[in-house]
């Protein structure tokens, strides 16, 4: 993977979707700061930033690759002296980059109590990575419409399955608290997550490096 | 491995689940343009696409400088500039934009031969590429490839959808660009013969994934066309260029001056046709059912 043409890859997608993205993240923000006023006491809305960082993905993941697809400027970025490896972890670098800015400064700002203890905003902040990486692959691989549905499946599915099992179970639910509770707990957690992240942008990265062309355009 | 040789494709070979293409091999040399001529479906863009590696051969090797290439091989796309016939710059940047990505990219580009070229084929540098017709697109794309020093450069279908007078500026290019750049290689490919004949120094023509003719353009203008009802008189020879049967009559596109021209000048049963274009007589021809004993 070469520097310099990664570098140049980042800065052709900042110029392209820049504009755009500026865009996004202040709707966002200011959506944010919308519900807040409503919240009660003007408290924090941690539900609500994560839920809009949840979108950030989604919009980047068509901007980055849909349209790349689409368009078929995939085909022509891989005929110049461009690896695979280094287009596609420029993609998952690009969208990882402005999934932390956001949940950085949103949940900062809004949802400061996310980040106390500051283990469960680092493990929210893997998951929304995990939620972007699916995302980029599902879009890579496939231009099916409802690939991003079934990509948020993928990330919602498990947690909900998760939480109905230990809804119901006080045992089951005091054990997962402990857990959570523990120093390891949070930390062993975020490590999964970025374990989950890394392995999808490798698969991706390894799928890319062995498609036809023809497979990662429309 | 010759010299002059840019690319060597052995026994090339791609399938697909309704489609097959080679095996085929072929040798492009340096300072020739081949016109690729098939029609639609019949495996250009597939052939183009294994030389630009962008489709992975599942059999044959492609070597180049007596080495076989590998699969997604930098070294080698910096050589080649492919240019497809669906057009696909970034749309929101701008032509002097587009150009300095790639100027980023390829290691070899030359910042006063962009600008000559720019001069030259009239590029509109602050127009964003989603606004250029697709003629511009296309040079655009031989402004790039020519910037870098290609060695070899691939333009697939590029007068496809102009109009006549986009399709006579894109042909007086590739014919200048090639008298310029003696080391350059072009491969055109077409379903238009009348583009390949005033451009082109070497015929391909693939039909149904198989190369049916391979032979220098100027060949065709010395060759004789002959046709004869009784098939099969004249046996397997190199002086044979081509060789079709229709409705029970066969044809035989024979080497000009050649002994069997002579022999088959002198034979009653074999009459000399003269179209108005060989090309033409010849690509429709190997559509038709063709014996592969020349």
């Amino acid at each position: 993977m070469n520097a310099r043409i990664l570098m140049t890859l980042l800065a052709k997608d900042l110029w392209l979707h820049g504009l755009p993205l500026l865009l996004l993240i202040s709707v966002l923000l200011a959506a944010c700061a919308g519900v807040a006023q409503f919240a009660p006491r003007r408290g924090p809305i941690p539900g609500f930033v994560f839920n809009m960082n949840m979108l950030a993905p989604l919009l980047l993941s068509e901007w980055l690759i849909a349209r790349e697809r689409a368009k078929r400027s995939f085909a022509w970025l891989r005929s110049l002296p461009v690896d695979d490896r280094t287009v596609a972890v420029g993609k998952f670098l690009y969208a990882a980059v402005v999934s932390v800015a956001l949940w950085t400064v949103s949940s900062a700002l809004f949802a400061p109590v996310l980040w106390s203890p500051w283990s469960t905003g680092l493990v929210l902040q893997c998951s929304l990575l995990v939620l972007g990486a699916l995302l980029i692959g599902a879009r890579w691989r496939t231009n099916w419409r409802y690939a991003p549905m079934a990509a948020v499946g993928v990330f919602v599915g498990p947690i909900l399955i998760f939480l109905a099992l230990v809804g119901e179970d006080t045992a089951r639910r005091a054990a997962l608290v402990a857990w959570w509770n523990a120093p390891y707990g949070p930390p062993l957690a975020a490590a999964g997550l970025l374990l989950i992240y890394v392995s999808i942008v490798w698969s991706t990265v390894r799928w890319i490096e062995r498609a036809d062309t023809y497979q990662l355009v429309d | 491995m010759n010299a002059d040789t840019v690319l060597d494709l052995v026994d090339i070979q791609r399938r697909f689940p309704a489609f097959e293409l080679g095996p085929l091999s072929l040798k492009l040399r340096r300072g020739r343009t081949y016109g690729l001529l098939g029609p639609n479906g019949a495996g250009k863009t597939t052939l183009l696409d294994l030389i630009a590696l962008q489709t992975r051969p599942t059999a044959g090797t492609l070597r180049t400088e007596g080495e076989p290439l590998s699969w997604g091989s930098r070294a080698w796309k910096a050589r080649l500039s492919y240019v497809r016939e669906v057009v696909a710059f970034y749309d929101g940047l701008t032509v002097a934009e587009t150009l300095r990505l790639a100027s980023r990219l390829y290691g070899r580009w030359d910042p006063t031969v962009a600008a000559r070229l720019v001069d030259t084929l009239e590029l509109p540098l602050d127009r964003r590429v989603r606004e250029l017709s697709k003629g511009t697109k296309v040079k655009l794309g031989i402004a790039s490839a020519l910037a870098h020093h290609a060695d070899l450069l691939l333009l697939d279908e590029p007068t496809a959808g102009l109009d006549p007078s986009a399709r006579a500026d894109v042909q007086a290019i590739v014919r200048d660009m090639a008298r310029d750049h003696p080391q350059l290689c072009v491969v055109f490919s077409s379903h238009i013969f009348e583009d390949l004949e005033e451009t082109a120094t070497d015929l391909l023509i693939l039909r149904n994934g198989r190369l049916v003719f391979e032979a220098p353009a100027d060949v065709l203008s010395t060759s004789t066309l002959y046709r004869t009802g009784a098939a099969g008189t004249v046996g397997p020879s190199s002086d044979v260029l081509a060789r079709w049967k229709h409705e029970d009559t066969e044809w035989l596109l024979v080497l000009g001056g050649s002994a069997l021209d002579a022999e088959l000048r002198q034979r009653p049963d074999h009459a000399e046709e003269r179209p108005s274009s060989l090309l033409s007589a010849l690509y429709h021809g190997t559509g038709h059912r063709r014996r592969d004993d020349r």
